[in-house]
């Protein structure tokens, strides 16, 4: 919805690239647009034509589960939200014309079956690719049975089921008998880790199905059992870990290793399963009434195509190639980025960041065509002392309001409530007729209030705020009555109560507009600067994109050097090449920029809000004196520590090191010539992650793809390995294959779990590690010339607590910072203006952390790029007067909004800063005195609203 | 007693005919981001629900005081139901736990007042949970549909007409001297500066009643009467403030209130007849109550409600000091009845210048009090005692039962009462209504001393020129008045001790009130405790 609304943001459907010419920064891109049929600026999305359509065919929004007409909207929240006509299924061709009934239907006159294609050319500074991905097609897997046995699906088929607009309304049923099943198998890696050709993890699949086996049971409480068969359980996210967990707690969840060599069907459609649970080392015949297959994503049919007229390389998986590694958002073609599954199959989160990501670093391309700011509106104000004079405007939205109610008797009753002065009905009161009508009452009957009965405020305040505006009148004074989605849609066949229903919630608007307020949207300059705080590779890439955008950035690192840890890896997977990282590159460039770094230095203070900081420094050794700073940004990348084994793991001997000094020996050519003396070392998985008592309990997802390497490396050198695991999660981008070449190496991978803890054998130094192996049943004892613990992240309180408490950042259960939101907000904080990335937020491979830095750096610039931020009025305020200062308000709100402050006359009083708070309101029902008024939600409106409706509650 | 039986009988009559036709009225809080958002989901998806619902839409279900779904309830709902985010996924990160903790008060307040706790709902909703805000919608009502319409059907007296202007001249106002005593003593006045009794009385004489149009600092005045106390032309400016505050209205002066309001619409819902109270939760097996034969009553008052709004430390002390009252009566040899449908005395209606809806309630409480044997009323709350001491003769004549303070009741009966010896000091706080309403400032004294080891301080300013605890009727508080209750906690650390004991339970809610919060270095170690609850504490 926020991409329809943007008045920067060009929405072209039905659109497809078929020619890019020219180079970065000046691109002619070539786009044919298929007709809709359907003129979007009239559609209003009322469905009459959909209704009289007599065509039908299966809907791909629910996976062919469910129908729809051949004019249609795919799901009720499509954006635009005007319909479409899929000429394939229509009646009508080209040339000739049969049907004509949703043209005639159409009281709108939006459809137009003559419309033709269109051709545009685009000059564009950069491209971004994020045209996503697909499931794979398990019929060419013919031992799942999908599509010849009935109750075999999909995952996405599954989630269709599952949600509460598919097909089925979220209940869940077999596909043979419309039965709810009873026990549900899920089978991982459908066409990944080799299956089907396609050799990668798809790295979403994991989580996706314990989810859905967490889901099943609210929605079908029969469900018996469910179960997942799996591989590993690749939890490598922020919370993964502790979600899986949450299945201990159901009995009805198993999770069984082994992969299915065999399905048969049964009688009754039931679906009968050949697996080896090898931790058991059984062999399973499972009986299952509705199968899941976890589908890997592959790329988009297309994907080649397009890569071809675009110039791009596509890899060995057929997504598009990114450019080099550690670049994971560039593709082989400067100036056009990908970002999202396009590149392969990534996780919500993930695809989040990196769409951020591709846009700071597309930026660079075109930051001198800044589009011109609109001029804003300025309503005129109303005379003080005036008293109420409210208009209604009672919308028939075509007959979706129209034929359920008599609008005309809505009109003539509203007028008759207190203070109305003008009370008519439009027929379209959002299409532009409906907006001009309401702007010329607004002046003819000189009306200082506006009430508009018709469909959701959530899609459609800003259209009639808009209306008020133009009219000259506050946007604050307008009031919407809901008739439509939460009246005549719903009550379509109770007529009386619909209409009854109707006219109390316009008397609702009504008394409630009385009590509107004029509000003013608040004005704050913004310094266009940011400040990023830590100099590794996150911060380093942040401040470069943030520079390469065009504004002044400082960088402040409190160790004596850039580069962080990663600066000391003597290689990267998965390139291994030696002595030459990715930090190096980010220091000469950052060396070579106007980035102002300060080294040896740490933040002292922070204050101010958004837009407008002011920060302090202080050097280690005290001797400078640096100059304070106006930022209008900051971004904390000041990464995480690194787990210290204790004695439990035998940490004190002398062959027993981290993967961190197993780096710096391969760096300094292993002087202590501990390497030389070794033929035999051990890995050990998962030190001081995911455990409940020490270190992090969660997954530190970089660790497995780094023993890997390193196992590689040493393998170089002549020494051979044994990696011993919980999980392999090897979801880093070529990892899969990376573990498959490993193994073809002759490293060797032995499954260990908490149950069976590792015994440590020698003396003075270790000799040999035996456990119980899980795959085995055995005890086995592997001989140890070196033992390398694969040491977990973790967010030490005493490296971070300063900085967390100045920039009033929450903290996760975690320890590791707090975003704003998983999905929708991985980069930001609940704090407007600062920003997070890296290891701080959460443990991630390096390719991972440069994507979130660049993010970072993205969201930092949206702030920074306009003019002036507009805060919305809709904030709370104390009341001076009424304020006793106990900070109730101060303790309740999450956002630091309020803060105590000491009046000219002495008075100690709270103060809620406008550019902080959010208006939800919840510190006006805390404040013991009620001097905190919650603008546009006060105590009057609703009492008003309160009082209106039950003077004639009509039932 | 006979007649409440009947009284019952007739209501449950009443509610089998309205529910013949019955048809709910449902309102829903509904968050703008889940809950609303689910509603326009249904409706998109065209799923039919009942029609018996209207929605209010706030941002966030943090935004519900519980006030507003009281105030419903008093406007004639049958049932309220508060929905927002699931937790974990509220826009605003953790207002939906706020909501969730403001709807277990609100829980506990429907559940005094007898509300069937049906009658609320607290719901979590998403933006996608359009079939299940349907389900939600559907099941709700047709559970209130089973349980009849609220006892509160009637909705509020619309015909209850405010009063017109009057002429001050009745008011013996022209006898004032003008000289400023009553400003000069006044305690409001030295806090806030806007507020002066005489400028008001002056500008009454010279302008007369129109002249005080729109000015906000008639609610100021706490009715302490320390003006009353000093005033030479012995002005009744109490009264007097009282009646303007009754044609507020008129004077286009409107009332600031404090919590939300939510004291104010529970005692309109106590203006009500079908009222059916729970209110005696409380009463522990230890306490000896009366039967409908007793001759003594004990008004309890508002605390029950009080305690559920405000939780701890307050709820404990509350309640607390309600039972060590019937202990103490109890060990006197009285078993006081307790009205199990006890309403509101109605002093704040008076204060918020609602004197029809005053009338209305001293009806009604005057009717349940004719309906027992009671020949005196036993007060713990001051303001209770003198409101039916001095005001329901104005309005209902002569309530015919003796009216005493459970301190003049105990003292006259010491000798009857041991308490256990103790080694504590605490300074005792004269309430107003106590002390110079009631003049009765020896006997708290008597009883406190009576304790063996007890030493009672004295404020500086005591008995007579106590000071007040800042706040009266829930009207208004502001930095102001926490400065007049600071200064008060000044006097208290003034006398070495560190326990301050009142005989008033809103002087003991408002003065702990004003230790909480920041910044109170000198009073914040003060212990403040009701009187009644120390004494029981201290029963042998």
């Amino acid at each position: 919805m926020d991409v329809g609304r943007h008045p920067n943001i060009e929405l072209l459907t039905l659109a497809q690239v078929t020619k890019l010419e020219g180079a970065a920064g000046n691109f002619t891109a070539t786009v044919e647009c298929k007709p809709r049929y359907v003129i979007a600026d009239k559609c209003t999305g009322c469905g009459d034509c959909t209704i009289a359509c007599p065509q039908t065919t299966l809907n791909e929004w629910d996976l062919g589960l469910a129908a729809r007409k051949a004019i249609y909207r795919p799901y009720p929240q499509a954006v635009p939200s005007a319909y479409v006509i899929d000429f394939e299924t229509c009646l009508n061709t080209e040339t000739h014309f049969v049907c004509e009934r949703c043209r005639n239907t159409c009281k709108r006159d939006a459809i137009d079956h003559d419309m033709l294609p269109e051709t545009k050319r685009l000059n564009v500074g950069s491209v971004i690719i994020a045209t996503g991905f697909e499931e794979f097609h398990p019929h060419v897997m013919k031992n799942y049975g999908y599509g010849t046995w009935q109750n075999v699906m999909t995952s996405l088929e599954f989630e269709r089921l599952l949600n509460a607009s598919g097909p089925t309304e979220g209940h869940v049923i077999r596909p043979s008998d419309k039965k709810v099943p009873k026990n549900l198998v899920f089978i991982q890696c459908v066409g990944a880790r080799g299956e089907g050709g396609r050799p990668n993890c798809s790295r979403y699949c994991c989580m996706n199905a314990v989810k859905d086996a967490l889901l099943i049971k609210q929605h079908e409480p029969e469900v018996e059992s469910c179960s997942i068969l799996y591989t590993d359980i690749r939890a490598f996210g922020k919370g993964f870990d502790r979600f899986v967990d949450r299945t201990d707690q159901e009995d009805y969840i198993k999770f069984i290793r082994g992969r299915p060599s065999k399905l048969m069907e049964m009688e009754n459609d039931d679906i009968e399963i050949f697996v080896e649970d090898t931790e058991t080392q059984k062999q399973l015949r499972m009986h299952s009434d509705l199968v899941i297959l976890s589908c890997a994503g592959i790329p988009n049919p297309g994907t080649a195509e397009l890569a071809d007229v675009l110039g791009l390389k596509t890899n060995e998986i057929g997504f598009f190639a990114i450019g080099a590694e550690n670049k994971p958002v560039e593709t082989t073609k400067p100036g056009v980025f990908v970002c999202g599954s396009a590149g392969g199959p990534q996780t919500i989160p993930d695809c989040v960041a990196q769409a951020s990501a591709a846009a700071a670093q597309a930026s660079f391309y075109v930051k001198e065509d800044k589009l011109p700011e609109p001029e804003p509106l300025i309503p005129k104000p109303i005379e003080a002392e005036a008293e109420p004079r409210i208009g209604v405007f009672i919308c028939r939205c075509g007959a979706n309001i129209g034929r359920v109610v008599k609008t005309d008797e809505l009109a003539k009753e509203a007028e008759k409530f207190p203070n109305v002065v003008y009370s008519g009905v439009a027929l379209f009161a959002c299409a532009d007729t409906g907006q001009n009508e309401i702007k010329e009452k607004i002046q003819e009957y000189n009306l200082n209030r506006v009430v508009v009965a018709a469909c959701t405020p959530r899609t459609h305040e800003p259209v009639f705020r808009q209306a008020c505006l133009e009219a000259g009148l506050n946007s604050y004074l307008l009031e919407m009555a809901n008739i439509r989605d939460q009246c005549t849609w719903v009550h379509s066949k109770a007529r009386e109560q619909a209409y009854g229903k109707s006219l109390d919630l316009i008397r609702m608007a009504v008394a409630r507009s009385v009590y509107l307020e004029e509000l003013k949207a608040t004005e704050v300059e913004t310094t266009k600067h940011v400040l990023v705080i830590g100099g590794g590779v996150a911060g380093m890439q942040a401040a470069l994109d943030s520079s390469s955008m065009g504004f002044n950035v400082t960088l402040v690192e409190a160790s004596k050097q850039l580069g962080g840890r990663v600066k000391n890896l003597y290689s990267v997977f998965p390139t291994h090449k030696n002595n030459s990282n990715p930090a190096d590159e980010l220091i000469e460039k950052v060396n070579a920029s106007n980035i102002n770094v300060l080294l040896d230095s740490q933040v002292e203070q922070i204050s101010g809000f958004v837009g407008n900081f002011e920060v302090t420094f202080k050097t280690n050794n005290g001797t400078q004196n640096l100059e304070p700073l106006k930022t209008g940004a900051i971004i904390i990348a000041i990464g995480t520590s690194l787990f210290t084994p204790g004695e439990k793991w035998n940490y004190d001997k002398p062959n027993v090191i981290t993967s961190m000094e197993l780096e710096n020996i391969l760096l300094n050519d292993d002087q202590e010539g501990l390497l030389k003396n070794s033929k035999r070392a051990v890995f050990i998985q998962c030190v001081g992650s995911r455990c409940r008592d020490e270190g992090y309990t969660g997954c530190s997802r970089y660790c497995c793809p780094t023993s890997v390497k390193q196992a590689i490396e040493l393998k170089e050198k002549g020494i051979d390995s044994t990696i011993l695991y919980r999980d392999m999660r090897m979801v880093s981008r070529g990892a899969e294959e990376y573990y498959r070449l490993a193994r073809k190496r002759g490293i060797l991978f032995l499954r260990y779990d908490l149950d069976h803890p590792l015994k440590f054998g020698g003396e003075d130094k270790i000799e040999s590690i035996s456990f119980e192996d899980t795959l085995l049943n055995r005890e086995v004892s592997v001989p140890a010339d070196l033992v390398i613990l694969a040491t977990g992240m973790i967010n030490e309180k005493e490296h971070s607590e300063t900085l967390r408490q100045l920039t009033k950042v929450p903290r996760g259960d975690d320890g590791f910072f707090l975003e704003r939101h998983p999905e929708l907000g991985p980069v930001e904080t609940c704090i407007d203006g600062v920003f997070l990335c890296g290891t701080i937020q959460a443990p991630k491979d390096i390719s991972d952390t440069l994507t979130q830095a660049s993010a970072a750096a993205a969201k930092a610039g949206e702030l920074l790029n306009k003019d002036k931020l507009y805060i919305e009025p809709t904030v709370c305020e104390v009341n001076p007067e009424l304020c006793r200062a106990c900070g109730t308000c101060v303790d309740i709100c999450e956002y630091h909004a309020p803060g105590m402050a000491i009046q000219p006359d002495g008075k100690e009083i709270a103060q809620i800063n406008k550019a902080l708070c959010k208006g939800c309101g919840t510190c006006a029902v805390w404040c013991p005195t009620n001097s905190i008024t919650a603008r546009h939600f006060t105590d009057d409106q609703i009492g008003a609203m309160i009082t209106a409706l039950f003077e004639d509650y009509h039932v | 007693m006979h007649t409440e039986e009947i009284k019952i009988q007739k209501a449950e009559k009443k509610k089998q005919e309205r529910q013949k036709v019955f048809e709910p009225k449902v309102l829903v809080f509904a968050c703008n981001w889940c809950s609303y958002a689910g509603a326009d989901n249904a409706g998109v998806s065209r799923i039919a629900y009942s029609p018996n619902v209207r929605l209010l839409r706030t941002m966030c279900s943090g935004r519900v005081h519980p006030s507003f779904v009281i105030k419903a309830f008093v406007e004639g709902s049958d049932g309220v139901i508060v929905s927002g985010c699931h937790f974990g996924d509220c826009h605003y990160m953790f207002g939906n736990y706020r909501a969730e903790e403001q709807y277990k008060k609100l829980q506990e307040i429907v559940g005094l007042l007898g509300l069937e706790p049906q009658r609320i709902a607290l719901e979590w909703i998403s933006a996608a949970e359009g079939p299940r805000f349907a389900e939600v919608i559907n099941n709700f009502v047709e559970q209130i549909r089973k349980i009849g319409p609220s006892p509160f059907v009637n909705g509020h007296d619309k015909t209850l007409k405010s009063e017109k202007l009057f002429d001050l001249k009745t008011y013996k106002i022209y006898e004032c001297l003008e000289c400023g005593r009553c400003t000069g003593v006044c305690p409001v006045a030295k806090t806030h500066h806007q507020f002066s009794p005489r400028r008001i009385l002056s500008r009454g004489i010279s302008q007369g009643l129109n002249s005080l149009s729109s000015d906000q600092t008639i609610w100021s005045c706490l009715t302490c009467k320390q003006c009353e106390n000093v005033c030479p032309a012995d002005i009744p400016y109490s009264e007097l403030n009282k009646k303007v505050r009754a044609v507020s209205k008129e004077l286009n002066i409107e009332r600031t209130c404090t919590h939300g309001g939510v004291f104010e619409q529970i005692s309109n819902l106590m203006t009500q007849q079908d009222i059916q109270q729970n209110r005696l939760e409380w009463v522990t097996d230890d306490l000896m109550i009366g039967d409908a034969k007793s001759d003594t009553l004990f008004f309890t008052g508002c605390s029950p409600y009080f305690a559920a709004y405000f939780g701890e430390p307050y709820a404990d002390t509350l309640l607390g000091s309600l039972k060590s009252a019937i202990k103490l009566m109890n060990k006197i040899g009285i078993e006081p009845l307790l009205l199990k449908n006890e309403i509101c005395c109605g002093h704040d209606f008076l204060l918020r210048g609602e004197p029809e809806k005053f009338k209305t309630i001293a009806e009604l409480l005057t009717d349940q009090i004719k309906n027992t044997n009671a020949k005196r009323i036993v007060f713990t709350c001051p303001e209770c005692m003198v409101t039916l001491r001095d005001e329901y003769p104005k309005v209902i004549g002569n309530l015919g039962v003796e009216l005493i303070h459970l301190s003049e009741l105990i003292e006259s009966h010491l000798d009857e009462i041991k308490f256990e010896p103790t080694e504590s000091s605490a300074a005792y706080q004269d309430p107003c209504r106590l002390g110079r309403y009631s003049g009765l400032y020896s006997q708290p004294r008597s009883i406190l001393n009576s304790i063996e080891g007890f030493d009672l301080k004295e404020l500086h300013h005591n008995k007579k020129n106590s000071i007040c605890c800042g706040n009266t009727a829930w009207i208004s508080c502001d930095a102001g008045t926490k400065e007049m209750q600071n200064k008060k906690m000044k006097e208290v650390v003034a006398t070495g001790s560190k326990n301050l004991l009142t005989a008033c339970p809103k002087c003991f809610i408002h003065l702990t009130c004003a230790q909480d919060g920041k910044k109170e270095p000198d009073n914040g170690s003060i212990k403040i405790n009701d009187m009644w609850n120390f004494l029981g504490t201290h029963l042998q």
